[in-house]
């Protein structure tokens, strides 16, 4: 059995290769495809929380190096691996975290509809939080909704392509 | 004491994410005045060195040669033809400028404040304040400069001005991104005494000491007037597609020097 350190580390490496070369030059009506969230959607939950923060800032400060954002994206992924508990807890409310503790078995063992509901509330409120912090102005707020729902909807449907591809077993 | 260390201790995962976050926002905030920073963390040689490797894993071996080569003819040719024009009308590249070609190792659209990357830096005497340009428009503007590699605002960056004119009537204006569309800008300051039409060129407008005059940068597709006012407010579409750039045009200012001793820089570019 593969120990979590070195699961973590190859998670870090794979997300990070593939989003920089492959879905950086990616852009559908001038956004990308974020796939990096992956990486926070699946982290598991128990480990030192500490540990957790770095491990996410450390992911942020690479990215942000490598697509020209300058600290945005840490900001943002930060924020919502804070937020990720309690977005957790609402969408999977029937399950008790503390015993199950693997988010693997919240994927494998849960309805489509819950699913969902964890993504997307996880992929919009980063991308929400990331381009509100990038354009910083009240009076764009148009301007960052429609960003937001539109890199927020190409996000979605990849992550959940990728996700059913690696993740789900069969459901039939 | 002890209280105080026992506080620390129970709550060192929240310390932790308060000073991991209070970093990220302040390289966020340094981004806002990057002309003005000196902290060089994103654009240093290690991480522009990896992502120039990467870049080059999209580009075949082969093609790339043959690219670079047609680019050297064609800047040969270039300067051919600014010799032949040099005392002509046609000042489409003045002897004031010099010209360097350079290969973009990053870019991106996504964002309200994009930025790019090029693979010459002040060993190659790259200086801040060049301009970058292509055949067909404005690319952007150097504003931090290391060994090999240097950085430059796009012109999609809506902190950025670019004196731009009407090619037909020769009207000035200035030149702004909105942040929606990469293909898109707009141009501002227009009178309402201009005899403008849809489709007419715009180039660049020569009130500058970065890029010369007449660089065509787009056409236009849309004409607003506002009621109240007395300019127009003019859509162009961009020659140039931002997404699929590949290389530049580096051109500096020989008499940047002595024009920075007068002492008359404004922030239209």
């Amino acid at each position: 059995m593969r120990s979590i350190s070195s699961l973590i580390f190859f998670r870090f490496i794979i997300i990070l290769i593939s989003q920089i070369i492959v879905f950086n030059n990616v852009t559908i009506y001038g956004s990308s495809a974020d796939i990096y969230i992956i990486f926070l959607l699946v982290f598991p939950q128990n480990i030192n929380k500490s540990l957790y923060y770095f491990i996410i800032f450390l992911f942020g400060i690479f990215l942000d190096s490598f697509s020209n954002s300058f600290g945005i994206i840490t900001f943002s992924l930060l924020i919502s691996c804070y937020l990720r508990p309690y977005l957790l807890d609402f969408s999977f409310g029937n399950f008790d975290m503390r015993k199950v503790g693997k988010v693997r078995d919240y994927l494998n063992n849960t309805t489509i509809y819950q699913k969902l509901t964890y993504i997307s509330l996880v992929v919009f409120s980063h991308n929400f939080i990331m381009y509100s912090v990038e354009i910083f102005s009240i009076y764009k707020i148009q301007l960052i909704l429609r960003n937001t729902t539109i890199s927020s909807l190409i996000s979605i449907t990849l992550i959940l392509i990728l996700m059913s591809l690696f993740y789900y077993k069969n459901e039939r | 004491m002890r209280n105080f260390i026992n506080f620390f201790i129970e709550k060192i995962d929240k310390i932790v994410f308060l000073i991991l976050l209070i970093i990220s926002f302040s390289l966020v905030l340094n981004r806002n005045f990057f002309q003005n920073s000196k902290f060089n963390f994103f654009s240093n040689n290690i991480i522009s060195s990896i992502s120039n490797q990467t870049k080059q894993i999209n580009n075949y071996l082969n093609l790339k040669n043959e690219n670079s080569k047609l680019r050297r003819e064609n800047l040969d040719l270039k300067i051919k033809l600014n010799s032949i024009f040099k005392d002509s009308k046609i000042n489409y590249y003045t002897g004031d400028y010099k010209i360097k070609i350079a290969d973009i190792i990053s870019n991106s659209i996504k964002y309200s404040k994009n930025y790019l990357i090029i693979n010459k830096g002040y060993n190659d005497s790259v200086k801040l304040d060049d301009g970058l340009i292509t055949k067909q428009g404005i690319i952007g503007i150097i504003n931090q400069v290391s060994p090999k590699y240097s950085t430059a605002i796009s012109i999609l960056n809506s902190d950025i001005k670019i004196n731009a004119k009407i090619k037909r009537t020769n009207h000035f204006g200035s030149l702004q991104w909105g942040g929606n569309d990469h293909k898109i800008m707009t141009l501002y300051d227009i009178p309402k005494s201009a005899n403008i039409k849809i489709n007419d060129t715009v180039v660049s407008g020569g009130m500058s000491f970065i890029f010369q005059e007449n660089i065509p940068i787009g056409k236009i597709k849309n004409i607003k007037l506002r009621e109240e006012s007395n300019y127009y407010i003019i859509d162009l579409e961009l020659f140039e597609d931002f997404s699929s750039l590949r290389s530049v045009y580096i051109i500096s200012n020989s008499n940047k020097d002595e024009i920075d001793g007068l002492n008359i820089y404004n922030e239209i570019y």
